[in-house]
């Protein structure tokens, strides 16, 4: 099933991108312009997902891996866009802290305690590291 | 000045203090790398980019390649003791591997290892420094048609090669140039798939895709799959030797595997597995004992460690002499010289020397230390094993997150690592190799560079490209491994539907 979905968003990406390649001037073969290496490349990128969309629906998918756990896969990702969204909000120090917590607390890291501590080492430790030590000027 | 006085020269660069340390750090951070399933190479020196922003460019170089060939043995200690390959290399290291632990020769087993990695890790640095000054040289001379023909030369062989379909290689390859294209036309500087954002008008960063991809990606992967690493055995100092019929059974063993590694390491592909599954297979084939393989042949460890760290060594040829990285190791090593502005390739060798010699003559030394530091700190290596992954995954992440953000002071490169990391992981899920779309994206501005400035050169007459001898060499090779590949795959086909039926 996820084969299915993933070759099908490739498929719309491919088709997508050369859509847009279509726009930019392609010039002629002695003189290339902007859109000449991304019209070919998303034409070869278009016939190869739909060669791939008729291996992948032709054959029976494998089996989903039925020890994944998905919810903290998917909870995870919340973390880490989470981050990306706080970080120019809330400073580097808060959000480090909020989003190593949240993350432990997903990866099922027990207690509340434990997990406290270290998000709070590992944020003063990253703030220290970063801004005085590699002088990178974090937000 | 010769090979030889220009590698001493290295050596008088990297056997500095600084130099030296930095080795040691690699080594035992490589080590540290392969043994914990789940961080690898990737986690690992992505972890170490922002760090090394403060550091020499050669510092940083010799701590990413420590990192780079240390992860190979740590990789081993795993598949021995507990039957998980910390690396995908050594998988069919534990088929013997952990049958000798469960017949209480463990100690053996690792100590064949670590000799073997050291001596075909040299064999893989002699040829290193002698073959890549002269490919380097060599390729000083092509003009962009060469240049074009080559990037697409490795690129189809590169999708030739992997557990995965030539069209699903194709297709990463595609959308890996597609990637390269966003941005700043280089030749025309018009704005290409830049969806109106200021923010993508530098393109997408190469550093970027492969942090996320393979350093987030593989988090999110580990964290998601509930894995939970048995406790190793206690290995005692004194059981970490051969005897003397095991040390007669492994030198060939591993003279085979330095050789096989070495010529597998310079094609395209996953050349560390290949060699040494293929390396399993030689020692098999030829061994009096085929009988014992499976069940604690200490041949089947001594080849395919032998191989696996031969090949990452032949990796870096390529890799250092045309700039072409042909493995996920190898190109996660490059972005490392990227980070650092330097681009490897023809130019290297003559415009920093004392990089490239002190970094080969580096790697020299960490090889010895490898040697040194590993086996006696095997038992701390292995308590690492006890680290809780639920706890070291997130801390991973949080650090390849500020990681992207250190690159050019951008939240946009966050949230792209971020997208990269869920991508890297769903494409595993899907059983697509990434590694073919990250080379792509590499070389796409080389592909796209060479063939307009060839086109305009033979005024359109793409037949001229094939009459240039080198150049006409290289694509017809291309064309010959398309061919060959889809005549394998319409055979395969035919073949499949009479049996489906």
């Amino acid at each position: 099933m996820i084969q299915r979905l993933v070759i099908i968003g490739l498929f719309a990406f491919c088709a997508a991108y050369t859509f847009g390649a279509t726009r930019l001037s392609f010039g002629a073969l002695s003189t290339p312009q902007s859109g000449f290496v991304p019209l070919i490349v998303g034409i070869c990128g278009m016939v190869l997902s739909g060669a791939t969309a008729l291996e992948v629906f032709r054959t029976v998918g494998a089996p989903v891996d039925s020890s994944m756990d998905w919810r903290r896969a998917v909870l995870f990702t919340v973390g880490l866009g989470g981050y990306a969204a706080l970080l120019p909000i809330i400073g580097f120090l808060i959000s480090t802290f909020a989003a190593t917590f949240f993350l432990l607390k997903v990866s099922q890291t027990s207690g509340w305690w434990r997990p406290l501590l270290i998000a709070g080492l590992t944020a003063v430790f990253l703030d220290v590291l970063f801004e005085h030590v590699l002088e990178i000027s974090m937000p | 000045m010769s090979t030889f006085e220009l590698l001493l020269h290295g050596f008088s660069v990297a056997l500095s203090p600084t130099n030296i340390f930095a080795a040691i750090v690699g080594v035992v951070l490589g080590t540290v790398a392969g043994v914990l399933p789940g961080l690898g190479i990737s986690g690992t020196i992505a972890l170490l980019l922002p760090i090394s922003f403060g550091l020499e460019p050669l510092t940083a170089l010799v701590i990413f390649a420590g990192i780079y060939y240390g992860a190979m043995y740590g990789g081993s200690t795993t598949a021995i003791l507990i039957n998980v390959p910390g690396e995908g290399p050594s998988i069919v290291t534990c088929i013997d591997g952990y049958a000798m632990t469960k017949k209480g020769r463990a100690g053996a087993a690792l100590a064949v290892a670590a000799i073997g990695s050291f001596i075909a890790g040299t064999v893989g640095l002699v040829g290193l420094a002698f073959f890549a000054p002269i490919i380097a040289d060599s390729a000083l001379a092509f003009g962009p048609p060469e240049y074009f023909a080559l990037a697409v030369l490795a690129l189809v062989v590169l999708a030739g090669i992997g557990s995965q379909s030539m069209i699903r290689s194709g297709l990463m390859v595609c959308i890996g140039v597609m990637l390269s294209t966003v941005g700043m036309d280089p030749m025309g500087g018009i704005q290409r798939f830049t969806l109106g954002t200021d923010a993508l008008l530098a393109g997408i960063d190469f550093v970027i895709v492969v942090m996320g991809a393979y350093g987030l990606g593989e988090v999110i992967e580990t964290i998601s799959s509930n894995q939970r690493i048995p406790r190793p055995p206690r290995i005692p100092w004194r059981e970490l030797y051969l005897t003397k019929e095991e040390t007669r059974r492994s030198i060939p063993a591993i003279a085979r595997g330095s050789v096989i590694g070495f010529l597998i390491g310079l094609i395209p592909g996953p050349s560390a597995s290949i060699s040494s599954f293929l390396s399993y297979s030689v020692e098999r084939r030829v061994s009096r004992r085929a009988a014992e393989f499976g069940k604690g042949a200490i041949e089947g460890v001594a080849g395919p460690e032998s191989a696996n760290n031969a090949a990452e060594s032949a990796t870096l040829i390529p890799l250092l002499s045309l700039g072409l990285p042909f493995s996920s190791s190898a190109a996660m090593l490059l972005s490392g010289f990227l980070i650092h502005g330097i681009a490897p390739g023809p130019m290297l060798v003559s415009s920093h020397p004392d990089l490239f010699w002190g970094l080969v003559a580096s790697m020299f030394i960490g090889n010895v230390f490898l040697l040194i530091v590993n086996l006696p700190l095997i038992g701390i290596f292995v308590s690492i094993l006890r680290v809780p992954l639920n706890i070291l995954m997130p801390l991973v992440a949080v650090v390849v997150m500020i990681s992207a953000y250190g690159l050019s002071n951008s939240v946009f490169d966050v949230w792209l690592v971020a997208f990269f990391g869920v991508f890297g992981f769903v494409m595993r899920l899907a059983k697509f190799n990434i590694i073919p779309l990250v080379i792509g994206l590499f070389l796409g501005p080389l592909v796209e560079r060479g063939l307009i400035q060839s086109m305009v050169l033979v005024d359109g007459n793409f037949v001229s490209l094939l009459m240039r001898p080198l150049s006409g060499i290289m694509l017809g090779l291309a064309v010959l491994v398309i061919v060959v590949k889809m005549i394998t795959a319409l055979v395969k086909f035919k073949t499949t539907i009479p049996s489906e039926a």
